[in-house]
């Protein structure tokens, strides 16, 4: 009998502007021991799904039925689903730093948890929690017990987490993002020790993710979601490695990972549908290249394929008729046989320190930049990679001009930063721009899109009035965006279009360098892969020299023509990006990559048709 | 730990001392001749010359405030220019009247204050937070002494009409007499000064409860299989202890001003009715020492409310950012 048995499950939750169909009719069962995984791009309701598991959506309305050990969760009332929380069905979120109470010491929070659900002493629930602790690979667990969080870092805490979660050994552990908050080297760990617990407890897993190369090295089975749709569901094998449904196809063929020459990447046209409406037909077909007129009115029927269910119309899908464009354009000089273009930027030995103390305190000093030499030539993409913390920004803040270094040099164009005129400063500022990871956070929510594009324009005194207009559409229709939404506010823009108003900002006084920080890092991959096409189309077409910033190796292998690994403030390790990812010298640049891989252990069959 | 203390205990000392300095001088340059005052309408320009040279008004202005603060380290205040009584004696006679107006108005507003806040916050949207939100609009909007005249209408006025008396209104009887004495005769002043602070303590609480509901610990605690109660009252509550404290150290200070207006309402014998004859009769070693009294309330209870601070952040308290 299966742990978990979810029976055409639809969830609503009430908004303000009516029923969002979160889930619809979704079915799938999980089994004792077994790694079940869930994909789908932000939005597409994998956490209201698991989350509604747990019973922690109070608000919503559920149909369908969720049997958890014979008995129907749908139905079964608050205070037996109190029970079986915690209990019988645990939980580990997203985000270690902010899920534990920052005001209790690890060891309160874990005893709570055993205290709520056993009749144990005090002392007997702090030793089981010290025995748990080390279980999880916490060394010194007896000592470690009474520390806050804070004295804990990233990974330690959701070790903690899944401390917390085991140690009354569930039958079901949901695991809602456990590694998205956490750097590549730590993700390992932590999906590792998941898969260690469940073997070890012979609990049963629901992973849920939008990292598919991440699933498709642990899951057993697979379940992937579309705004709300279960579209395909089998064998991680067969979902992951040869899917049969048109989205899911697309999806795997969108990710950097699977990309090993430095290619344009495919893309899914469009963007996921709001789920305030219920359509009629198949929920992808406004995105969907096979699409016919029977998806757009009739509800597509569960097909068996090759080793997955799959709701389509269309017989084992479609290989190769998503929008795979031409390869990319060839660079207009071929990069090795002509001489070497010019330096655009030129950095030695850059420092910065901050200083930081009270008025009565000893000052402390932290050194973020330890002496990065760095050149980036015309034309090329040096991409910078290392972990959170390490420095990458406040570089990237430095060669923008906005923060000053607090030794060595810096030349832009082959001016000497040191010597800037206001002149100076005022060209920098054109020719030098940057790209944020946020979408959100970077465009003024109470302004339209057609006046923060044209805000360079206005600064600088460009130009104004209906030029100022004309141009700006010309831009929204270089980045792609529809001109017409000249007048829109950037809330009414998804993800992928406000990274675009930010691109296309950027571009807008013909910069010669763009910096980019994590520009894609928010965004889900088959947006993720719109944008990086973009962003090479206009490398090229516009003759732009790029910095760019990411955590993500596969992105920045995808894009790069040099690479640079940092490490708490220091080039660890300098290359092209092939003899790098083929030849790492320095460890930190194996442990990266290393790291990496065991997400992209995909099978083999697949990278060769993907590249083929 | 220790050297912290220390750090906040000498900033306090220097804050007091600058204070001292600034009212010092500030009445030494104000009109008006001090020596006339205390000898009299009718006293002759001889006895006046004799009073000045007895409070040593004569001696160069440095001279003075060095024999000020010498003086006032050893607990000497000076004597009231009006009645001769040491100023000292003038203070604590009104102290126990103060205190526990003040003291008994800060339990009563955070007991009113808090349960509101987070009764609102627990379901917002909810009949029982609808009227929270009212009590709170209430409360900020009206001015605080309409409020205290209203409670003062409902609870005294009406009763006495009708014949009888619930709550009585103009007198203060010590602790020592009976804590429910004490307490039923404080209740009107008590209640017209928390009345506010209560609303502004429920909004407070409300907003960072809502907030601290919403955080993802408060998810893992409920994934826990806690009980709703411990939910919100042991995990909610422990948040939302900080921003309150942090605010109340910041009430103390205010505190002093609702309470001479109070005090004048309901005509009792405390500090802040002492400050304002104090000023009308330009009693002026009454007034530096209630503003140094006031000084060092206000000084102290910050220490306080920082030692609470790292008593209840464990990020504080082990020393991490
Ligand atoms: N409490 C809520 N109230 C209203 N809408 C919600 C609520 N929780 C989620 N939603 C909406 O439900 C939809 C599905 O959200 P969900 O969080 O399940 O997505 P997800 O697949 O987990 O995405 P992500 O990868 O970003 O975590 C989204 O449109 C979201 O805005
Ligand atoms: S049903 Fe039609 S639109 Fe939907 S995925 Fe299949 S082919 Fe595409
Ligand atoms: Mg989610």
């Amino acid at each position: 009998m299966p742990v978990l048995e979810v029976r055409n499950l639809s969830i609503d939750i009430p908004t303000g502007d009516g029923e969002l169909h979160a889930v619809r009719d979704v079915s799938f069962s999980v089994e004792a021991e077994e790694m079940f995984g869930i994909v789908g791009e932000s939005g597409s309701g994998k956490s209201v799904l698991s989350q509604s598991i747990m019973g922690l959506l109070p608000n919503t309305t559920r149909r369908g039925s969720i049997l958890f050990e014979g008995r129907d969760l749908v139905t079964l009332p608050e205070r037996q689903m109190r029970r079986l929380r915690g209990d019988r069905i645990a939980m580990i979120s997203q985000d270690p730093l902010s899920a534990l109470h920052p005001y209790f010491s690890v060891g309160q929070q874990i005893c709570e948890a055993i205290l709520a659900h056993r009749s144990l002493t005090r002392a007997e629930a702090l030793k089981e929690a010290v025995d748990v602790l080390g279980l999880v690979g916490i060394r010194d667990p007896e000592a470690r017990v009474h520390d806050y969080p804070h004295q804990f870092s990233g990974g330690m805490r959701q070790r903690v987490m899944i401390a917390m979660a085991v140690a009354l050994k569930p039958a079901l552990l949901i695991a809602d993002e456990p590694t998205t908050a956490l750097d590549v080297t730590i993700q390992a760990q932590i999906i590792e020790m998941i898969d260690e617990m469940r073997r070890e407890l012979g609990t049963a897993v629901i992973m849920v993710t939008h990292d598919l190369a991440l699933l498709s090295s642990i899951a057993d089975n697979a379940m992937v979601m579309y705004a709300g749709n279960r579209m395909e569901t089998g064998s991680g094998a067969a979902v992951l490695g040869n899917p049969d449904h048109p989205y899911t196809q697309g999806l795997l063929a969108s990710s950097p990972a699977h990309d090993t020459a430095t290619g344009r990447l495919s893309s899914i046209p469009g963007q996921p549908p709001s789920l305030l409406d219920s359509p009629t037909g198949c929920v992808f077909a406004p995105r969907c290249a096979a699409a016919m007129d029977r998806c757009r009115t009739e509800r597509p029927p569960l097909r068996h394929g090759r080793g997955s269910d799959y709701l389509c119309w269309v017989e084992g899908g479609l290989s190769g008729t998503q929008e795979t464009p031409a390869a990319k354009p060839v660079r207009p000089a071929g990069l090795a046989a002509a001489p070497e273009p010019e330096p655009v930027i030129d950095v030695a030995d850059l420092r910065l320190t901050y200083h930081s103390g009270s008025f009565f305190g000893k000052a402390k000093t932290t050194e973020v930049l330890k002496g990065i030499d760095l050149t980036l030539r015309r034309g090329e993409t040096l991409g910078i990679v290392g972990e959170s913390g390490c420095g990458k920004s406040s570089l990237a803040r430095i060669i923008a001009g906005l923060h000053a270094p607090s030794g060595g040099r810096v030349s832009i164009l082959g001016r000497d930063m040191a010597e800037f005129g206001p002149e100076d400063w005022r060209s920098l500022r054109q020719n030098v721009q940057m790209v944020f990871q946020d979408p959100f956070g970077s465009l003024n929510p109470r302004r339209r899109v057609g006046a923060i594009i044209g805000d360079p324009f206005r600064i600088h005194g460009v130009c104004a009035g209906e030029e100022r207009k004309s141009r700006v559409r010309d831009l929204m229709d270089l980045v792609g965006l529809n001109p017409e939404h000249y007048n829109r506010f950037p809330s009414e823009f998804s993800g992928g279009q406000r990274q675009r108003i930010g691109i296309a900002r950027a571009l807008a006084l013909q910069p010669k360098i763009v910096i980019f920080d994590e520009p894609v890092s928010a965004l889900d991959v088959s947006i993720q892969a719109q944008i990086l096409n973009l962003i090479q189309d206009l490398q090229i077409e516009r003759d732009l020299s790029y910095l760019f910033i990411s955590h993500d190796l596969s992105v920045v292998r995808h894009v790069s023509d040099r690479l640079m690994v940092m490490n708490a403030g220091e080039v660890v390790e300098e290359g092209t990006t092939a003899e790098i990812y083929e030849r790492p010298r320095h460890p930190y640049t194996r442990q990266l990559l290393e790291a990496a891989m065991v997400g992209a252990r995909a099978p083999d069959h697949m990278q060769e048709e993907v590249s083929a | 730990m220790i050297g912290f203390l220390a750090k906040r205990v000498g900033f306090a000392a220097l804050v007091l001392f600058l204070l001292s300095a600034f009212i010092f001088f500030l009445f030494f340059v104000a009109p008006g001749d001090p020596a006339r005052l205390v000898a009299g309408e009718r006293a002759s320009d001889a006895q006046v010359q004799q009073v000045r040279e007895n409070l040593g008004l004569g001696k160069p202005v440095l001279a003075q405030y060095g024999d000020f603060v010498m003086r006032s380290l050893s607990g000497d205040l000076g004597f009231s220019y009006r009645n001769q009584q040491p100023v000292l004696t003038l203070i604590q006679q009104r102290m126990p009247a103060t205190i526990s107006l003040c003291a008994g108005a800060v339990v009563m507003w955070l007991l009113l204050g808090v349960p509101i806040g987070i009764m609102s916050a627990r379901k917002p949207g909810s009949l029982r937070d609808r009227l929270g939100q009212v009590f709170i609009l209430v409360g900020v909007s009206f001015p605080s002494f309409v409020l205290g005249m209203a409670a003062l209408y409902c609870l005294y006025f009406l009763p006495r009409k009708a014949g009888f008396t619930l709550f009585p209104a103009g007198s203060y009887k010590p602790i020592g007499d009976g804590v429910l004495d004490w307490a039923w005769h404080l209740f009107l002043p008590w209640l017209s000064l928390a009345l506010t602070s209560a609303a502004i303590y429920a909004r407070l609480t409300r907003g960072q409860m809502l907030e601290v509901l919403g955080e993802d610990y408060i998810r893992t605690a409920r994934a826990k299989g806690l009980k709703e109660r411990v939910v919100v009252f042991k995990h909610g509550l422990r948040a939302v202890l900080t921003p309150l404290t942090t605010q109340l150290g910041a009430d103390v200070a205010v505190l002093l001003g609702g309470a001479i207006v109070t005090e004048q309402v309901f005509g009792l014998q405390g500090i802040g009715s002492l400050a304002v004859q104090a000023v009308n009769s330009q009693d002026r070693p009454v007034i530096i020492g209630i503003v140094l009294l006031a000084g060092f309330f206000i000084v102290v209870a910050n220490i306080v409310v920082d030692l609470l601070y790292v008593a209840l952040d464990p990020r504080v308290r082990t020393g991490a950012a």
